[in-house]
């Protein structure tokens, strides 16, 4: 068995009791499992690709309400979260299409922008310094900075975050390098003395 | 949950900023009220779905109204300019036509003018009568 059966096999298990009440009917029981589960993990997996927390919520809980609408009709062909994060993903990138034209700033955008902040604080003080990493995450291209959001909201479980995002567990571990690497280049371009000093700091 | 950790890198910076961004990205936590608003969402959900069903379905049945409207129009205009514009063309070319038709072949204007009309009327009727006829046969061709 490879990888990835191994990963849809380990999923359906866990899932199993959930599938178990559906089968039996009990559609209200297995749905407060899945909000039980799964209601973080949506709401994070809406924060990575929106960005934005009145938006997330607003996704998630549609998501939510859609899974709930849908659950009796699930009928396990696939893992029953990966089920639930393509909602997830799909009901995300419709909000992204809404906004796009309105309020979206590009990853060119995103990145010049903390550029610019950085050089404004010049040497940025230690309280703020966490403030400015995370901006530093944030200026990185969607496809890095997803992943690498999710690895560490989720305790840095690959397998979890290649489910939520409908990859396979190889692609994660590439876009994580990626994103280390970039935010490893912005750092030492930042000029904020040496980086691996200024990231300890932080603690 | 952690049982699939990432390989840590032996570098400094490596581990560093690992270390740093396990600090700093912390989970989000869910929006307070969350669970009543989706509650509740969950309530009104199967109303919101038949009415957004029938606006939709409005929608729709709207839409299809104004492009159905649109497109009358439309031909009403292009058949009115085409038929101002057959007549336009048809009286130039009767107008420098017709006397040097007469003439070759020695009829009066309005003779002329009268079989000119009776052909066309033959035409129109035969092209009426036939056009079914041509149309079984095209099909029958294709």
């Amino acid at each position: 068995m490879d990888g990835s059966a191994q990963q849809v096999s380990a999923a359906r298990e866990r899932d199993s009791d959930i599938l178990a009440l559906l089968a039996g009917g009990r559609q209200d029981q297995a749905f407060a499992l899945v909000l039980e589960r799964y209601e973080r993990k949506v709401f994070r997996l809406c924060m990575a690709m929106l960005r934005d927390r009145d938006q997330a919520a607003d996704a998630a809980q549609d998501s939510l309400v859609r899974i709930w609408q849908a659950l009796g009709r699930f009928d396990a062909r696939a893992a029953l979260s990966t089920w639930i994060y393509t909602v997830t993903r799909n009901r995300c990138l419709t909000a992204i299409e809404r906004r796009r034209d309105h309020d979206s700033l590009s990853d060119e955008a995103v990145a010049s922008d903390v550029e610019a902040r950085t050089a404004e604080r010049g040497g940025a003080e230690a309280d703020d310094r966490g403030e400015l990493l995370r901006e530093f995450v944030a200026s990185l291209p969607e496809r890095y900075r997803r992943p690498l959001l999710l690895y560490y909201y989720e305790g840095c479980a690959v397998d979890e975050v290649a489910g939520m995002l409908g990859v396979a567990e190889n692609t994660v571990k590439t876009w994580l390098h990626r994103a280390r690497a970039l935010l490893q280049e912005r750092l030492i371009a930042a000029g904020l003395g040496d980086p691996t000093l200024w990231l300890e700091e932080l603690a | 949950m952690n049982e699939q950790r990432e390989p840590r890198d032996a570098a400094p910076l490596d581990a560093a900023l690992d270390g740093a961004l396990r600090r700093e990205l912390q989970p989000p936590d869910l929006p307070e009220g969350f669970r009543e608003r989706l509650r509740a969402a969950i309530v009104r959900a199967p109303q919101l779905d038949r009415e957004r069903l029938r606006r939709e379905l409005e929608r729709d049945q709207r839409e299809a109204l104004s492009a159905l409207r649109a497109g009358y129009v439309r031909m009403s205009r292009d058949a009115f300019a085409v038929l101002v514009g057959v007549a336009f063309v048809i009286g130039i070319a009767a107008a420098v036509w017709l006397p040097h038709l007469a003439k070759w072949l020695d009829l009066d204007t309005s003779q002329l003018v009268a079989i000119a009309c009776a052909i066309g009327g033959v035409g129109v009727a035969a092209w009426v009568a036939l056009r079914p006829l041509g149309d079984r046969v095209m099909r029958w061709l294709s």
